[in-house]
């Protein structure tokens, strides 16, 4: 449950002399002489209230002159506690207030006892608890009162004794007070109560009640004014704007009719079941805030106020929710009784396209401060705005809406749906805005203009948006929902064209290097094919196979010396590779051992003997050191 | 030696290829079983099997049909996502597209902000574009290195068709900046989580967002990812904000 902050309004007056620009502070008090001021139904507006400050709009230095402009708070006086019973005697039964006063500030309690001393045979209560500020020596000197409720069942003299409390922290000593009880009553003066009088205690969630705090004038008709008034309890706000007094006869709940201060506000509750509520207020003598109306006979008195806080018995509200039957198009939370005037448009002729105004006023009784607005029409025809919030007036709200024409295919204004609830009747009423006859006269427009014109007076059949099928197959499928260029396999997949381009050019490059050098090339080639060659005449001596191995030999001869004359191995002869020896090697055994195997090899082509080959077995060795020594040169 | 390698390649495709098989078919059989459940009114069971299905194997179907289980069993966190995978996976998907319209315009969610390279990205799916970029990359490298190398003249059309390749390839490149980028686009997968200052259990809570919120990781640490949101920035669990990209 929210816990409202109740506080009794102040509005804010400045003196009368004070200069309008200026800042006042909130709490200025008239003073005047004493006397009876007999106004029978006269409105006394003593002034008129200061226009509200605009904060928002003020500068850094405006701000800072009126926070220097605004009294100081005064902390360092004296707390000078008193204790007082009200009334001091009272007869056995009757209702009495113990009543502590201190100048401090009431959050500058740091401690109170839990069991207040009490005399035996008294019981004390804890009641209500207030604070307000009093001006004096430029300063606000802050006062705290705390009450506690008294039941005195038999007569005799009761002395609370003095006792201490804590304020800033140091100890303070509340002095002793006596009440004296009577066994029987000799017209003693009662307690001096407030009265709390709500206009109805059955009402709805939502439904302003007014409510009024009465401050009933004592025996010599003196009426003492309120200040800080302020209502307690939960699940209900009060308005702040609509707060008024006023001294007038009043009637009270016992039947008798006595003149009264009336500070009458008004109280929406927005829980249902039972709220309690009651009041507080301190009586402040003859000063008081804001504008008063004064009627009938009363005395208010003299001399400086006592600033006593006073208590009203609480009151009890049955709050009732809104029936939920019956509810209305356009109901915004309105609860009352309401009437409408007829709606006025700015104009009676307008283009299609321009602007009209339509503007209705809402009358009641009661308060309008929190009439909500319908919502502007928008229909084909029309596109409409709700210009700001209602205009307040006294008991009246005028709804203003801006109402823009879309075609001229239309001779009225649209319904603007609204009700409200009449708690008097319990049910719902309608108080929709008529359609306002209007000629709407063509736009001078292009003609696509024309066209979205005639669109939105022809409206297409709305397109139902809803939630798509299921879709029937897998549809696009993907390995992974990772990008397929940040999968580690895409990148590698690239690389092969790279290694793929790089042989080429690597081939390329080899091809025109061999190109460039032949003789390089040649040689390179009868080093393969000579190690060929040798595997097989190794493999023929192995074999034992003289005939291949002689024949082996010579290619193996022809090959090793090729690259150097250049020529076709085959077409080398003997001769040709004894060139290639040193002169000296040729009549030895190097060039005997190419001289014998040519022999036989030739003997074997061209003689129709065959030669014998076997004794050519024992050259494998010189030869082997024959090929070894030219492949050395090659 | 080449022999051997061949036969090693053919026998890892044998074997992987079951495996492959497998997926497909199970794939398919949830997805089925996704369709029967939704059609039921079984929308959680729907979307645990849609789900099974698109681990198997990531299919636009299959997630728009995510999508929508999701969304009917009333989590809008993970109905997003899915439907932006399927765009992620198929950009033409308009009943995906539609669906993700709905969702936001009915939750009042914002779409991810994307830069113009990003949207550039969207126009195709992802495997398009490296495609595109791998054949117009070698192309161009062909077209420039093979008649070099086979000492051919280069002629008039081969290097037309080398400008076209570059060109090609060039357009290509803020595409791919836009796919990876946005692969760090993520969703809040529920409501009211709480988007915490560092990447701890017990972090203060800097703010609290609902399901369905874009945001982009920008940096991981453990099992937290950093998201930057429009308005606000802090730490998620990748669990609470899922990427479309997966990762």
């Amino acid at each position: 449950m929210v816990k409202p902050s109740i506080t009794g309004p102040t509005p804010a007056t400045p003196l009368a002399d004070a200069p309008r620009s200026g800042w006042v502070a909130s709490r200025c008090f008239f003073r005047r002489s004493p006397a009876i001021l007999t106004l029978a139904g006269l409105l006394v507006s003593t002034v008129d209230p200061l226009p509200a400050q605009n904060f928002d709009k003020m500068s850094g230095d405006q701000l800072m002159s009126l926070m220097r402009s605004a009294p100081q708070l005064a902390t360092d006086q004296a707390v000078a506690p008193a204790a007082t019973f009200d009334p001091p005697v009272i007869s056995v039964g009757a209702k009495a207030v113990y009543r502590v006063t201190l100048h401090a500030l009431d959050e500058a309690i740091t401690r109170w006892p839990d069991n207040t001393p009490v005399a035996a045979g008294l019981g004390l209560t804890r009641g209500a608890q207030g604070m307000l500020f009093t001006m004096g020596a430029g300063k606000m000197q802050p006062v705290t009162v705390v009450n506690f409720h008294v039941a005195a069942p038999t007569a005799g003299v009761f002395v609370v004794p003095s006792y201490v409390i804590e304020i800033y922290g140091q100890p303070i000593t509340i002095p002793e007070a006596r009440l004296q009880v009577l066994a029987a009553d000799p017209g003693l003066a009662p307690l001096r109560e407030l009265v709390l009088d709500p206009a109805r205690t059955n009402v709805y969630v939502g439904e302003p009640v007014r409510l009024r705090v009465l401050s009933p004038a004592g025996e010599n008709r003196s009426v003492q004014m309120l200040s800080q008034v302020q209502l307690n309890g939960d699940g209900f706000i009060t308005g702040k704007a609509d707060v008024r007094q006023q001294i007038a006869p009043v009637r009270l709940p016992s039947g008798e009719t006595r003149t009264a201060f009336i500070y009458d506000t008004s109280l929406t509750p927005f829980a249902q079941g039972s709220l309690n509520i009651s009041a507080q207020g301190f009586t402040s003598g003859n000063q008081f805030g804001g504008q008063i109306i004064i009627q009938g006979g009363a005395v208010i008195p003299a001399g400086p106020p006592e600033f006593a806080l006073l208590e009203a018995a609480p009151v009890t509200l049955n709050v009732m929710p809104l029936p939920s039957a019956g509810r209305l198009p356009g109901f915004m939370g309105a609860i009352g009784s309401f009437t409408r005037d007829t709606p006025q448009l700015s104009a009676l002729t307008v283009q299609a396209g321009d602007p009209v105004k339509l503007s209705v006023t809402i009358r009641s009784r009661a308060s309008l401060s929190h009439l909500a607005m319908p919502p502007a029409p928008d229909t084909p025809a029309w596109q409409g705005f709700a210009v700001g919030s209602p205009t307040l007036g006294g008991n009246t709200a005028t709804f203003t809406y801006t109402l823009i024409p879309q075609t001229d295919q239309t001779a009225a204004t649209p319904d603007i749906p609204f009700s409200y609830f009449d708690p008097e009747q319990g049910a719902y009423v309608d108080l929709s805005i008529p359609a306002v006859p209007i000629q709407v006269l063509p736009a001078a427009v292009t003609a696509a203009t024309n066209e979205l014109t005639r669109g939105a007076a022809e409206p297409a059949p709305a397109k139902k948006r809803s939630l798509s099928g299921l879709a029937p197959t897998l549809g696009t499928t993907a390995g992974s929902l990772v990008p397929l260029q940040e999968r580690g396999w895409f990148c590698l997949v690239e690389v092969g064209p790279v290694l793929l381009l790089l042989a080429l050019w690597l081939e390329s490059r080899r091809r025109q290097f061999w190109e460039q050098h032949p003789d390089l090339y040649r040689r390179r080639e009868a080093r393969r094919a000579l190690r060929r060659e040798r595997h097989t005449l190794q493999q023929a001596a192995q074999a034992g196979d003289a005939r291949a191995f002689a024949a082996s030999a010579v290619q193996a001869l022809q090959i090793a010396s090729a690259p150097h004359f250049p020529a076709e191995p085959r077409a080398l002869v003997c001769g040709d590779v004894l060139q290639l020896l040193p002169e000296a090697e040729r009549t030895r055994a190097p060039g005997s051992v190419i001289r014998q195997l040519f022999r036989a090899t030739e003997a074997q082509d061209f003689s129709a003997n065959s030669p014998e080959f076997t004794h050519l077995l024992a050259l494998q060795s010189p030869l082997n050191q024959l090929l070894a020594e030219l492949e050395a040169r090659l | 030696m080449n022999l051997w390698r061949l036969t090693l390649w053919g026998f890892l495709l044998l074997l992987v290829r079951p495996v492959l098989a497998d997926r497909q078919e199970l794939a398919e059989s949830s997805f089925q079983a996704g369709v029967a459940a939704y059609r039921g009114g079984d929308f959680s069971a729907a979307a645990r099997a849609f789900e099974n299905s698109a681990g198997a194997r990531a299919a636009a179907g299959t997630y728009q049909n995510l999508g929508n289980a999701e969304w009917q069993a009333g989590r809008v966190g993970p109905a997003i996502l899915a439907w932006e995978r399927a765009l992620w996976l198929a950009p033409a998907i308009t009943e995906a597209r539609e669906n993700l319209q709905l969702a936001r315009d009915t939750a009042q969610l914002a779409a991810p902000e994307l830069t113009w390279y990003e949207v550039i990205s969207t126009w195709l799916p992802s495997g398009w574009w490296a495609i595109i970029t791998a054949l117009s990359l070698w192309l161009v490298a062909d077209l420039l290195v093979l008649p070099g190398i086979f000492r051919r003249r280069r002629a008039g059309w081969q290097q037309a068709l080398a400008a076209l390749g570059l060109t090609l390839l060039l357009l290509t490149l803020p595409a791919h900046a836009g796919w990876h980028t946005r692969s760090n686009i993520g969703f809040v997968m529920e409501g009211n989580l709480p988007l915490r200052l560092t990447p701890t259990e017990q972090a203060q809570e800097i703010t609290r967002v609902g399901a369905g919120e874009p945001g982009r990781c920008e940096r991981r640490y453990g099992n937290y990812c950093f998201v930057r949101f429009r308005n606000t920035a802090g730490w998620l669990t990748r669990e609470e904000f899922k990427l479309i990209s997966g990762r």
